[in-house]
C-alpha cells in the first residue's frame, strides 16, 4: 500500500498560479470524499481485530432482550407478541432489528468518534482548514463508515444465526441490498444533521450516545412499531432505518413482499433520503457558521 | 537528620523502549539512558540550578525525586525522607510546580483549583479556603479568584500553577522550567518572587535560560545526557573558563565553521545562520590575539563582510559549551 | 517532622494523617468532579435522561411481549409474577454500575488526558485514594440515577416499592462497593497499560451486565454463564437490592446474597489493590504518567 507522494516544490511556479486561477470552491468535492474515505480505510484494514470485536459485541448488548423475553414470556413466542406484529418468533424478530439498526448506530457513532479522534489529536482544525468543502470530509468519513459496517452487520447476522438458531430466506438478499443502499444514503443526511449538532454542543461523546440510546428506543427493533404509543410512533417512522427494518424483516422473515408495498417502502426511503440530505447539508452549513462566528472550534 | 535537605544519591534511569516491527517479532529494543549515576546534595535554604538543553535530563531528574518516575538505582531524599521507601513524606515535605499550565483543572476557578488542591494536602475547607485567598492575593489575582482558569491568560494560569506548589508551605520546592513561554513581564515577577518570599526554602530549580539561573541559583550544576558535567557557584563556573575569552562576530555570508575550528588557538566555535547572515562564537585563550588573525582569515581568505565583533565576559552558556561542545539553547 | 522552624501551615499539615486525611482528598476529588461535570450542560441533561433511556425498551417489550403486567413464566421461575416490578428494580441499579466501572475506572486516564495526574500524583494522599475519589462521586452520582429512576418507576409506571427494604438495600449497595472498586482497581489497570484498553473494557462491562440478573433471572442464562454470573459481584448485589425493595425484611435469600458478597469483597478488593499497585509501579518506571 505505497503511496507516492508529489513533491510540491517541483511544481514550477506558473503552474501553481493555474492551479490558483483553476481553483474554484465546489458545494461538494467526491474526490476529496474519496480520498478520505481511503484513508480511514487503510488504518482500519490495519486492526482486523476490530472488525471481530464489533461484530460480536452487539450481540452482548443486545442478548439480554432475548434472555428477558425468554424469562416473562417463555421461550421464542408468545401470543400477545404475535397479535400486535404478526410474527412468531421474537428471536427471528429481533435479530434482523440489529441487523439493520447496527447502520444507524454505526452512523451515529462514526461520526461521534471521528470528530472526537480528530479533536484529540488537534486535527480537526487543521483537516477544517483544507480548501475542501468540509461536508465532502464527513461524506468520506461516512462512506468508509459504512464498508465497515456493512462488514460487522454481516459478523453479527452471521454469529446470531448460529448462535440463536435462527433462519432466513435466501431470496431476501438482493431486495435487502436495494434497500439498504437507500437507507444508507438517507442515514448520511441524518449524519450530517448529527455532525452539525457535535459542532455547537462541542460534547461528542454524550451527544453521540444519547442520540443513539433516543434512536434505539424510538426503533422497532425488539418490539413492533405498533407497541409504541400512537403519537410516538409517527416520530419513530422519521428514523431512516424503521421502514427499512419493517421491509427487510418482512422479506427475509417471509420471503416475499407483495410489489406495491415494496416499492412504496423503496419510495418513502427515496424520500427521506433527499428531505434527510437537505436538512442535513443546512443545519451542518449553519452550525460550522454558528462555530466560527464564536471561534470555538479547537477548544473543547 | 543530616545537613543537606534534599540528597540525591548515584540516581540512574535508563529507560527501554520496545519497538514492535512486527505483530509477533521481532522486537526492537532500544536503551535510553536518562540519569547516568547523578548524585547532588542542597543544603537548607539554598537554591540550585540543573541547567542544560532539551533532553538532558533535568525533568527526569526532576521527576524521580517528585516519585513520578522510578529510578533504576540510586535513590533520593526530601527532608532525610526516601522517595522510594517513604515516599508519602517525601511528597508531603516538596511542592513540585511543572511549567505546564494543564497541570491545573482549567474549568475550575483559581481558587476552586487551590482549595482543591489545598484538601489533597489534608487541609479542612477553611483553612484551605484561607490559604488560597492569601496565594491569590501574593500573585496579585484577586480580581480573578472566581474566573475559570480557561479564560484566564497564559501567564495568569502559570501564577495558579505555581501557587499551588506552595499551597502547603512546603520547606522544599521543585521548579522546573517555571517561566518557560511566559512574557518577560510574568516571568520577572515571578523570578523576583522567589528570590524575595522564597529565601528560607530549599530549591531545585530546572531552566533552559541562564540569566535565570545565574540571577537565582546559589549553586549550578551543568547537566548533559544525563551526567553532571560541572557544579559550582555560577561565578566559580565562569572563573573555570576565565582564562579563555569568547569571540562574538556577526558576518554577512557563511563562514566555512570547520576551517575556523583548524585556526591556530581556537578551542571551540559554532555558528548559527539565518537569511544569509552568520553568527559566530569562538573561544581561545587570549581572545584579542586570536581576533587579528579570525578577522583576517574571515575577510581575506574568505572574502566575508564582518558587521559587528565583541570579545565577551564568559557566560553560563559558554561554561556549558567549552564542557560540552553543544549550546544549552540548541 | 524532627525539623524546627517550619512554618505553622506546614506543621499542621504534617501533623494530620490517616483515615480522616485520606476521606478528605478523596471527598475533595468527588466535589472537583462534580464541579468539572456541570461544567457541560449537555452531560446534566444526560444524567438526568439516562435512567429512563435504559429502562424504556425493556418496559416496551416486556408490554409487547405479555400484553398484560403479569407474567406466568417469570413466577414459575422467580416467584414474582409482576415483571414490571422485577425489571424496574432490577435495572434502576445499572445506571450506578456504568457510572462506577467508566466513570472511576477511566478516572485516572481522564486526568491523564487534561494533563493534572501528575501533579495529583505529587501530593502526600495515598494513590488508590485517587480511585477511591472517584468512586465516591460516582456513587453519588450513580445513586441519584437509581433514585431518580426508582421514583420515576413508583410515580409514573406504578411499581411498589418495601418501604422497609430501603435501609437493607443501601447496606446491599454498601456491600457492593467494595468488590465493585476491585473491578474498577482492574479496570484502572487496563486503561493505563494496554493500547486501545476501553475495548477490553466494554467487552468485560458487556460480559457482566449479559450475566447480571437485572431483567431476567439467570436460570434462563447457559451453563457457562450461569458459573460467571455466580462470580460476579454485580449479581448478588442485584438480587439482594431488589429482593429488599419487594420484600422487604421478609426477603428469603438475604443470607446467601450478603455471604457471598462479603466473599466477593475480600477477593475483589485485595486482587485489585495488588493489580493497582503492581500497574502503578509499571507506569512509574516506565515514567509514562504524562504519556499514553
Amino acid at each position: 500500500m505505497t503511496e507516492t507522494i508529489q513533491e510540491p516544490s517541483t511544481k514550477s511556479v506558473e503552474s501553481d498560479m493555474a492551479y490558483l486561477t483553476d481553483f474554484k470552491p465546489r458545494i461538494m468535492d467526491w474526490s476529496a470524499a474519496r480520498v478520505f474515505a481511503t484513508k480511514n480505510l487503510k488504518i482500519a484494514i490495519r486492526y482486523p481485530a476490530n472488525f471481530l470485536v464489533w461484530g460480536v459485541l452487539p450481540i452482548l448488548w443486545f442478548a439480554p432482550f432475548i434472555l428477558m423475553a425468554t424469562a416473562i414470556a417463555g421461550p421464542s413466542t408468545s401470543t400477545h407478541f404475535t397479535n400486535i406484529s404478526g410474527f412468531d418468533d421474537f428471536v427471528q424478530f429481533s435479530v434482523i432489528g440489529w441487523f439493520v439498526f447496527m447502520y444507524l448506530d454505526n452512523s451515529i457513532w462514526g461520526i461521534g468518534n471521528n470528530f472526537r479522534w480528530e479533536q484529540f489529536s488537534g486535527t480537526l482544525e487543521p483537516l477544517f482548514t483544507a480548501p475542501v468543502p468540509r461536508i465532502s470530509i464527513l461524506l468520506g468519513a461516512a462512506f468508509s463508515d459504512s464498508i465497515q459496517g456493512t462488514l460487522q452487520a454481516i459478523i453479527m447476522l452471521i454469529f446470531a444465526m448460529f448462535l440463536f438458531g435462527v433462519e432466513y430466506a435466501i431470496t431476501a438478499i438482493f431486495p435487502t441490498v436495494l434497500i439498504l443502499l437507500i437507507m444508507v444514503f438517507a442515514l448520511y443526511g441524518f449524519g450530517f444533521m448529527v455532525a452539525g449538532l457535535i459542532l455547537v454542543f462541542k460534547d461528542p461523546s454524550v451527544l453521540t450516545q444519547l442520540i443513539a440510546e433516543s434512536t434505539y428506543m424510538l426503533s422497532p427493533i425488539q418490539y413492533p412499531v405498533q407497541a409504541l404509543p400512537k403519537s410516538v410512533q409517527a416520530i419513530a417512522y422519521v428514523i431512516p432505518t424503521t421502514i427499512g427494518i419493517i421491509t427487510v424483516r418482512e422479506i427475509a422473515i417471509n420471503g416475499t413482499m407483495s410489489l406495491p408495498a415494496f416499492v412504496q417502502s423503496i419510495g418513502a426511503l427515496g424520500f427521506l433520503a433527499l428531505i434527510f440530505w437537505g436538512l442535513g447539508m443546512l443545519s451542518f452549513k449553519w452550525a460550522e457558521k454558528w462555530t466560527k462566528e464564536r471561534g470555538h472550534m479547537g477548544g473543547f | 537528620m543530616t545537613d543537606y535537605t534534599v540528597e540525591i544519591e548515584n540516581l540512574t534511569k535508563t529507560y527501554i523502549s520496545v519497538k514492535r516491527r512486527a505483530i509477533v517479532f521481532p522486537v526492537e529494543k532500544k536503551k535510553v539512558e536518562a540519569l547516568k549515576n547523578v548524585s547532588l546534595d542542597i543544603p537548607k535554604g539554598q537554591v540550585y540550578g540543573l541547567l542544560g538543553p532539551n533532553g538532558a535530563g533535568k525533568t527526569t531528574l526532576i521527576k524521580t525525586i517528585a516519585t513520578l518516575v522510578l529510578p533504576t538505582a540510586g535513590t533520593a531524599r526530601v527532608m532525610g525522607y526516601d522517595v522510594l521507601q517513604q515516599s508519602a513524606y517525601a511528597r508531603a515535605a516538596m511542592g513540585v510546580c511543572q511549567g505546564n499550565e494543564r497541570s491545573i483543572y482549567w474549568k475550575l476557578s483559581a481558587r476552586e483549583n487551590l482549595i482543591f488542591f489545598a484538601k489533597l494536602y489534608r487541609m479542612p475547607h477553611n483553612e484551605a479556603k484561607e490559604r488560597a485567598d492569601e496565594l491569590l492575593g501574593r500573585m496579585g489575582l484577586t480580581d480573578k479568584a472566581d474566573e475559570k482558569a480557561e479564560n484566564l491568560s497564559h501567564g495568569m494560569r502559570m501564577k495558579i500553577v505555581f501557587a499551588r506548589s506552595l499551597i502547603h508551605d512546603p520547606p522544599v520546592l521543585l521548579l522546573d522550567e517555571p517561566t518557560q513561554g511566559l512574557d518577560p513581564t510574568f516571568a520577572t515577577d515571578l523570578r523576583e518572587y522567589v528570590k524575595q518570599e522564597l529565601k528560607n526554602k530549599t530549591i531545585l530549580l530546572t531552566t533552559h535560560y541562564m540569566h535565570e539561573a545565574d540571577m537565582l541559583c546559589d549553586k549550578i550544576a551543568l547537566i548533559n545526557k544525563g551526567e553532571i558535567k560541572s557544579f559550582g557557584t555560577p561565578h566559580e563556573l565562569k572563573e573555570g573558563v576565565r582564562d579563555y575569552d569568547s569571540l562574538h562576530m556577526k558576518i554577512v555570508g557563511l563562514p566555512d565553521i570547520e576551517q575556523i575550528k583548524q585556526i591556530e588557538d581556537v578551542m571551540s566555535a559554532s555558528m548559527t545562520s539565518k537569511n544569509g547572515h552568520s553568527e559566530i562564537v569562538v573561544t581561545a585563550k587570549d581572545g584579542y590575539d586570536l581576533a587579528y588573525r579570525l578577522l583576517s582569515f574571515l575577510r581575506d581568505k574568505s572574502g566575508l563582510k564582518v558587521e559587528h565583533f565583541e570579545v565577551k565576559e564568559p557566560t553560563l552558556d559558554d561554561v556549558f559549551l567549552q564542557l560540552t561542545g553543544r549550546r544549552i539553547a540548541d | 517532622m524532627t525539623e524546627e522552624g517550619q512554618s505553622e501551615i506546614f506543621q499542621k499539615m504534617w501533623s494530620r494523617k490517616g483515615f480522616r486525611a485520606e476521606l478528605r482528598a478523596a471527598s475533595a476529588i468527588a466535589i472537583k468532579q462534580w464541579k468539572v461535570e456541570l461544567s457541560y450542560p449537555l452531560s446534566v441533561l444526560w444524567f438526568i435522561i439516562m435512567p429512563f433511556i435504559w429502562f424504556i425498551p425493556y418496559l416496551i417489550a416486556g408490554t409487547a411481549l405479555t400484553g398484560s403486567s403479569e407474567s406466568i413464566h417469570l413466577q414459575d421461575l422467580t416467584g414474582i409474577s409482576d415483571w414490571l416490578s422485577y425489571i424496574a428494580i432490577g435495572t434502576a441499579f445499572t445506571g450506578l454500575a456504568l457510572s462506577l466501572l467508566w466513570g472511576s475506572g477511566f478516572a485516572l486516564r481522564r486526568e491523564q488526558n487534561v494533563g493534572t495526574l501528575e501533579t495529583l500524583m505529587t501530593t502526600p494522599m495515598n494513590r488508590e485514594t485517587l480511585v477511591w475519589g472517584s468512586t465516591l462521586h460516582n456513587l453519588q452520582h450513580g445513586g441519584l440515577g437509581v433514585i431518580l429512576q426508582l421514583g420515576a418507576s413508583v410515580l409514573i409506571f406504578g411499581v411498589s416499592l418495601n418501604v422497609w427494604g430501603i435501609l437493607p438495600a443501601l447496606a446491599i449497595i454498601g456491600l457492593s462497593i467494595i468488590a465493585m472498586q476491585g473491578v474498577i482497581f482492574a479496570v484502572v489497570c487496563i486503561v493505563l497499560t494496554a493500547k486501545q484498553g476501553w475495548m477490553i473494557v466494554e467487552f468485560l462491562s458487556s460480559i457482566l451486565m449479559l450475566v447480571a440478573p437485572m431483567t431476567y433471572p439467570i436460570a434462563v442464562l447457559p451453563p457457562i454463564l450461569q458459573y460467571v454470573s455466580v462470580a460476579s459481584p454485580l449479581t448478588w448485589t442485584v438480587e439482594g437490592f431488589r429482593g429488599f425493595l419487594m420484600y422487604g425484611l421478609a426477603y428469603e435469600g438475604v443470607i446467601t446474597a450478603v455471604i457471598a458478597l462479603i466473599i466477593l469483597d475480600v477477593i475483589f478488593v485485595i486482587v485489585g489493590t495488588l493489580l493497582f499497585r503492581a500497574t502503578e509501579r509499571l507506569v512509574r518506571q516506565r515514567g509514562a504518567l504524562s504519556q499514553f
